[in-house]
Parts: structure tokens; sequence; C-alpha cells
């Protein structure tokens, strides 16, 4: 509920990001019991950033949400050349975030290997 | 205590999926395969553990599961930007990308989801869209 309010009613992202993590931090230093339930709580909470994110990078990056968006407003159909420009414009943008990005792909690169033959 | 039983529910399944990957092509199976053996792992151990706070069991191991999940899409279906990034340090690699042929690949699960019939937008592809659309505007006013 903390998050919508926050939301609705500041405007820079870092303001947000920053609030709602305060609002979180309040929480805790109020309703603190023990070590467990601070545990779960924590685990809750980073799946809700987690989901929120994925809301978010759903409804603007991704591939199946742009084929239906173009097929809704009947626009041209997206190609794999666009992608490209698309992808590589983001990822010069990002490139302070390179971090988030090598972590990612660590991750992602072990799991792959795990679990796909 | 809840987490346990959780952790050890997350790990019997890349445990089982690592297994699984010599017998099946899990790329396509994935997510069903994810969804029976975290079930019937956090069942048995919920049993194990005596876990008596159930409501609470029960919001934690969804919200990771739906977490998970949303992971594990990413290890299965490729992001394109991890992959542009991945191999962003090779000669060809605009290539490499377009040889990936991503767009294909997501109209073919497209039509295998039934989000799309010849070219054509079903009510369940008009709805997802919407509801994407929707829980971005509540929840980031975006």
């Amino acid at each position: 509920m903390s998050t919508v309010i926050v939301n609705y009613s500041i405007k820079k992202v870092k303001n947000k990001l920053f609030i709602n993590i305060l609002c979180f931090i309040f929480y805790f230093y109020f309703n603190y019991q023990d070590i467990e339930n601070f545990l779960i709580i924590l685990i809750l909470y980073l799946n809700y950033i987690y989901i929120i994110l994925n809301i978010f990078t759903t409804r603007y990056s991704s591939i199946r949400i742009k084929i239906i968006e173009c097929l809704i407003n009947k626009e041209k159909m997206i190609d794999n050349n666009w992608l490209f420009d698309d992808r590589k414009k983001r990822l010069a943008k990002t490139l302070n975030s390179k971090f988030t990005l090598k972590l990612m792909s660590t991750i992602i690169i072990i799991f792959r290997k795990v679990l796909i033959r | 205590m809840i987490v346990v039983p959780m952790f050890l529910s997350l790990v019997t399944v890349i445990v089982f999926l690592y297994l699984l990957k010599y017998f099946f092509n899990t790329r396509n199976y994935w997510f069903l395969a994810v969804l029976i053996i975290y079930t019937l792992s956090n069942f048995l151990f919920y049993k194990i553990f005596v876990i008596i706070d159930i409501l609470d069991f029960i919001i934690i191991t969804f919200s990771t599961f739906i977490s998970f999940t949303l992971f594990l899409t990413l290890v299965f279906n490729d992001s394109p930007s991890i992959f542009l990034y991945q191999i962003m340090n090779k000669k060809d690699f605009k290539n490499i990308f377009m040889k990936k042929d991503f767009i294909g690949n997501r109209l073919n699960l497209m039509k295998k989801s039934k989000l799309i019939n010849k070219k054509n937008i079903t009510f369940k592809a008009k709805l997802t869209f919407k509801l994407s659309s929707f829980l971005s505007k509540i929840l980031l006013k975006i």
C-alpha cells in the first residue's frame, strides 16, 4: 500500500526508491520481534521488489508484449534489427550499472549450465 | 522455522531439474516440472518440520515460487539484453545476435501458448496486455 501511495505522490524515481526502502526500515523498526520474523519479512519484501521490477520490465521490455502492442495498434511488426538497435541503445545507457549486468549474466550462465543440457 | 523448508524445496527443485535434463527437454516443460516438484517438496517439508503458521508458510512459498519462476524464464527463454551483453566483445556480435532470432522464437512461443494464431491476436493476448498495463500503472504509475 505504501508503494502505491509513494508512487503516486513522488515523481523522481530515485526518491521513490529511497522512500520505499525507508518505509520498509520503519516498518521493521516498529515491528521487530525476532530474527525469524525479520528473515521472513525480508524474503517477502525482496520477492515483492523482484515481482514489481518484473512487472515494469514486462511492460516495457518484453518482446511478447511489444508484439501484442504492434498487433493491437496495427503498427509495423518489430524485427531482429529493431531489437538489436533497441537493446544496444539500452546497454549504452546502462553502462554505469555494468556490475548488475555482469552479476545477472554470471548467475544465468551458472543456472543454464546446471539446468539445460 | 518457515524459511528452512522453503530453501530446501528450492534446492530440491534445482537438483530434480538437473537430473531431469538427461531424460526430457527441460526447455519445453520446465514450468510444469518446477510447479510439481516445488509443490510436492513443500508439502513434504511442511509435514517434516511440523509448521504451525500455515498461512505464513503459504504466502512465503507462493511469493518465492513466483519470483523463482520469473528468474527461470531468463534462464530458459534467454534475455536479449543479457545475451547482447555476453557477446558484445566478439567481432561479429550483430550476426550472432541475428542468428539467435529472438523475434521468431517468441512468435513460436506465443503460438504455442495461444497468444496469437496465424498473425491474429487472441483474447488471451489482449487480456495479458491490459493486465500488464494496469499493473504497471497502479504499482509504478508509468
